[in-house]
C-alpha cells in the first residue's frame, strides 16, 4: 500500500486539472451564449510596430463585434517577421491573414503558391488602381491589399529654420546653402542613422526619383534588358550628391554608429534641424518631443524650374494564405480594411496616406505639408521594390562601406551590378 | 518493501532500515537486490538502451535531423519558400570558393577568433591568478567578473552600442574629459575599429567563464608542491613557470577550445551592434550565413556556408586538442 501512494497521487495531479478545467468550460459556454456552430478564429500575423497596437485592436473589436469572428493577433520587428513568416509558410503554419513587403516579395510568394488571389473580389473597386502596382504577382494578378502609402521626404524644424532665417529649399544648391546656414548657427543640418542598414539607402531613394527616373521611367525595365548599369553616370551622381553631405559635413559624427531610434532622438531634442526618412517618423519625433514645430518637404534633388519628384509607395499590405481554412473570414476581414471609416482610424494612428479612394487624413500637420505637394508632383516607388531579391542587400551593405571608406563609388555600384547579374541569371 | 525501484536514497536508505527491522527482513532484502543486480547484469544492453533511448530521441530530432538536413539543403538552391527543392549537387561550394564576400568573412572570423581567444584567455588566467591569492573581497570580485556571462547577448550588445557612441555614449566623454581625447574612436562606424570592439564586447561577456575553470584548476594544485619549491628557494616566477602552468594544462585546453569554437560561431553579438557593419567590416562566416539564408533568400547557400564553417572548427578543434594535450601532465 505505501507503494501505491505516490501513483495515486500522480494520478490525481493528472487528472484534477482536467476535471476543474471540463467543468470550468462546460460552465463557460452557455455563458458565451447562442453561436451554434464553432466560432471562427483568425490568426492575424504583421510587421506593425508595438505603437500601432491600440489601434489594431480596436479594429479587430470592431470587427468581432459586427461578424463574432475572433482575431488572433500577433506582430513582431521588421526584420524579425522577414524571418519568421518565410519559416511559417514554408513549415506549412501560415497564419490566415498577414503582412506582403510589397513589390518582389509579393511576386515571391505568390508564385510560391501562398497567397490568395483577391483580383475577383468586390471591395478591390475601393482601392487606388495605382497603389496595386506593387502588390501584383508576375501573373498580374493582385495578391495583396495595400492599406497605406508612405512618402519619404526631409522632415525639419521649422523653428530652427526661423532662428536660423532660412526658407524651404526647392533646389539641390538651395538645399546645400541651406545646410550651410544651420551648420554655421551650431546645429546638426541632417540626422543620420546609417547604423541601421535599412535607414543608408533613404537619402539616395529621395534623390533617385527626381534625377534619374524622371528623365527616363525605364531605367528598370533596361537594367533587366542590360542595356543600363547602376555603375553608370546616373548612380554616380545620386552617390556623389550623398557623399558630399557628409564631406561637407551636414551630418553629425559617427552617422555609422548612429540607429533610426537615435535619429529621432537627436531631431526630438533640437540637435538636429532635418531627418530624411519616410513620414513615420514624424510620429516618433513627436513622442519624443510632442512641442516641436515639425514640417516635411521632398527631398530637392532638382535644378531652378524643375519641380522634384517624391519617392512614394505602398507601405503595408495584408495578404490571406492560400492555405487557410477560413479563407472566407479572411477575405471577410480584408473588405473590413477597406471601408473609409476604418480605414481611416489606421491611418490616423499610423500616420500615412491613404490607398482607399476618396480617404483622405489629416493626420499631422507636417504630413499636410508635403502632401500639398504630392498633389502637384509625381511620385515614384521605393526603388528596390523593382529589384530582383539580393540586390537591395548588396546596396545597403555598399552605401555603409563607401561612407567607412571601404569602397570607392564605382567599385561600390559594380558589386551592385554583379549582384543583379547573378540574381537575374538564377 | 518488495519493489526495487528507489526513487532517491533517502527512501532507499529507510527501506532498508524497515526491512532490517521486519522479521524476515534480511533474507528478503538480499532476494531483493540480488534480482536487480542480476537483472543489470544479465541485460547490460537493454539497461543502457533503457536509460539513452530518451535523450536519443530528443538529439535526433532537435539535431541530428536538422543537422543532416543542413547538408541535403547545401546540394540544393532552395530559396528557403518554394515547395520545391532543385537539387544542384556541388554548385554552391564552387560559388564559395569564387566568392569575395566569403574571403573576407573568412578573414574576420579568423581575425576575431584569434584576437578573443588570446585576449579573453590572458585577462582571465590573470584573473583567476589575482583572486587565488584569497583576499577579503575575493568572493565578491568572482561573482561581479561572472555576472556578464549570466546576461544575454542582446542586452550586452545594445548595452555597450549605446555606451560606445560617440554621441550619446560615456565611454568618449570620460576619454575626452581625462585628456584622451585622441583615443575618443566611433568605436563602432570605424571599419578599422569596429571588429576589436566586438572582441572586446564578447570577452567582457565571457572572461568570467574561463576565469573560473583556471581558478578551479589554481585551486587544485597542491599545496605541497609550492612548500617543497620553497624549501628548493625556488623565486615566484620558477614556481609559477614550472609548477603553477603545467600543471593547469587541463585548464588551458578545455578554455581554449571552448573559446576557440564559441568564437568562430559568434553571432549574436555581431548581429546585434553592428550587423556585420560598417559595410563588410565585421562580417564573419556566422553572420554572412544568416544573411545569405535569410536575408537574401538563399537557403541552400547559406547551408553550404554552415558546413564550410562546420567542417573548419571540427578540423581546428582536433588538431588544437590533439597538440595541447600532448603537452598536459598529470600528477
Amino acid at each position: 500500500m505505501r507503494q501505491m501512494k505516490p501513483l495515486f497521487l500522480l494520478i490525481l495531479l493528472v487528472l484534477a486539472p482536467m476535471v476543474i478545467f471540463a467543468g470550468g468550460k462546460a460552465e463557460a459556454e452557455p455563458a458565451a451564449a447562442a453561436p451554434a456552430e464553432e466560432a471562427i478564429v483568425l490568426d492575424v500575423y504583421h510587421w506593425f510596430g508595438p505603437e500601432m497596437r491600440d489601434a489594431i485592436e480596436e479594429i479587430n473589436g470592431l470587427f468581432k463585434a459586427e461578424t463574432g469572428i475572433e482575431i488572433v493577433y500577433e506582430s513582431a520587428p521588421t526584420d524579425q517577421y522577414r524571418n519568421v513568416i518565410k519559416i511559417k509558410l514554408a513549415s506549412g503554419d501560415a497564419p490566415d491573414v498577414f503582412g506582403v513587403f510589397p513589390g518582389t516579395e509579393v511576386v515571391e510568394y505568390s508564385d510560391a503558391g501562398h497567397l490568395a488571389a483577391l483580383g475577383g473580389q468586390s471591395f478591390m473597386n475601393r482601392v487606388m488602381e495605382g497603389s496595386t502596382v506593387v502588390t501584383r504577382g508576375s501573373d498580374g494578378e493582385v495578391y495583396a491589399l495595400p492599406i497605406d502609402q508612405n512618402v519619404v521626404g526631409v522632415v525639419y524644424n521649422r523653428e530652427i529654420f526661423q532662428t536660423v532665417g532660412v526658407d524651404v529649399p526647392e533646389t539641390w544648391d538651395d538645399f546645400l546653402d541651406v545646410c550651410q546656414a544651420i551648420k554655421d548657427a551650431g546645429y546638426y543640418p541632417l540626422a543620420l542613422g546609417n547604423a541601421d542598414l535599412w535607414v543608408t539607402q533613404l537619402i539616395p531613394y529621395a534623390m533617385a526619383p527626381s534625377m534619374i527616373y524622371k528623365a527616363n521611367p525605364d531605367f528598370d525595365a533596361q537594367m533587366y534588358a542590360g542595356t543600363r548599369q547602376f555603375n553608370g553616370p546616373e548612380w554616380k551622381a545620386v552617390m556623389e550628391d550623398y557623399v558630399e553631405l557628409n564631406e561637407r559635413g551636414f551630418f553629425h559624427p559617427g552617422i555609422l554608429s548612429t540607429t533610426y531610434d537615435q535619429t529621432i532622438q537627436l531631431v526630438a531634442t533640437e540637435q538636429a534641424a532635418m531627418v530624411v526618412n519616410g513620414n513615420w517618423i514624424i510620429a516618433g519625433i513627436r513622442e519624443g518631443n510632442p512641442d516641436l514645430d515639425l514640417g516635411m518637404f521632398p527631398f530637392p534633388s532638382v535644378d531652378a524650374g524643375e519641380t522634384a519628384w517624391i519617392s512614394g509607395a505602398v507601405g503595408i499590405t495584408l495578404a490571406a494564405s492560400a492555405d487557410s481554412d477560413n479563407l472566407d473570414a479572411a477575405m471577410q476581414y480584408l473588405e473590413f480594411w477597406t471601408r473609409p471609416e476604418i480605414i481611416s482610424k489606421y491611418l490616423m494612428a499610423k500616420k500615412a496616406f491613404s490607398t482607399i479612394k476618396g480617404v483622405s487624413v489629416d493626420f499631422d500637420p507636417a504630413a499636410g505639408e508635403i502632401g500639398a505637394y504630392l498633389a502637384k508632383t509625381n511620385t515614384y516607388p521605393f526603388l528596390d521594390q523593382g529589384w530582383p531579391t539580393g540586390v537591395q542587400d548588396v546596396f545597403l551593405k555598399g552605401y555603409q562601406s563607401v561612407f567607412a571608406g571601404q569602397m570607392s563609388i564605382e567599385e561600390m555600384l559594380q558589386s551592385v551590378d554583379d549582384e543583379w547579374a547573378a540574381r537575374v541569371a538564377d | 518493501m518488495t519493489s526495487g525501484r528507489h526513487a532517491s536514497p533517502t527512501e532507499f536508505v529507510r527501506g532498508y532500515l524497515c526491512s532490517v527491522s521486519e522479521p524476515g527482513g534480511i533474507t528478503r532484502l538480499a532476494f531483493t537486490h540480488g534480482g536487480i543486480k542480476q537483472f543489470m547484469k544479465q541485460n547490460t544492453t537493454a539497461v543502457t538502451l533503457a536509460f539513452t533511448t530518451p535523450a536519443l530521441v530528443i538529439i535526433a530530432i532537435f539535431l541530428l535531423y536538422p543537422v543532416l538536413s543542413g547538408f541535403y539543403f547545401s546540394l540544393t538552391n532552395w530559396n528557403g519558400l518554394d515547395r520545391t527543392v532543385g537539387f544542384i549537387g556541388l554548385r554552391n561550394y564552387r560559388e564559395i570558393l569564387g566568392d569575395r564576400e566569403v574571403m573576407v568573412s573568412l578573414k574576420n572570423t579568423a581575425v576575431f577568433t584569434i584576437t578573443a581567444t588570446i585576449v579573453q584567455n590572458f585577462t582571465a588566467l590573470a584573473l583567476a591568478l589575482a583572486l587565488d591569492r584569497r583576499f577579503r573581497s575575493g568572493g565578491l570580485l568572482r561573482t561581479i567578473f561572472f555576472i556578464p556571462v549570466l546576461m544575454s547577448s542582446i542586452v550586452v550588445g545594445y548595452t555597450w552600442s549605446f555606451l560606445l557612441h560617440p554621441l550619446f555614449g560615456i565611454v568618449n566623454k570620460l576619454l575626452t574629459g581625462a585628456g584622451l581625447g585622441f583615443l575618443a574612436l566611433d568605436w563602432l562606424g570605424n571599419p578599422h575599429v569596429a571588429l576589436f570592439s566586438v572582441v572586446g564586447m564578447s570577452v567582457w561577456r565571457w572572461v568570467g567563464y574561463s576565469m573560473v575553470i583556471y581558478l578551479a584548476a589554481l585551486q587544485a594544485v597542491p599545496e605541497v608542491l609550492y612548500e617543497s619549491a620553497n624549501i628548493d628557494g625556488a623565486s615566484p616566477l620558477r614556481k609559477t613557470v614550472s609548477i603553477t602552468l603545467p600543471l593547469i594544462a587541463q585548464a588551458f585546453t578545455i578554455n581554449i577550445l571552448i573559446t576557440l569554437i564559441g568564437a568562430m560561431k559568434e553571432f549574436d553579438i555581431i548581429y546585434v551592434t553592428t550587423g556585420g557593419g560598417p559595410g563588410y567590416a565585421t562580417q564573419t562566416l556566422a553572420v554572412l550565413l544568416y544573411n545569405e539564408a535569410f536575408q537574401a533568400n538563399r537557403m541552400g547557400y547559406g547551408s553550404a556556408i554552415a558546413v564550410v564553417l562546420f567542417v573548419i572548427i571540427l578540423v581546428m578543434s582536433l588538431v588544437q586538442l590533439g597538440i595541447l594535450r600532448r603537452r598536459e601532465v598529470s600528477f
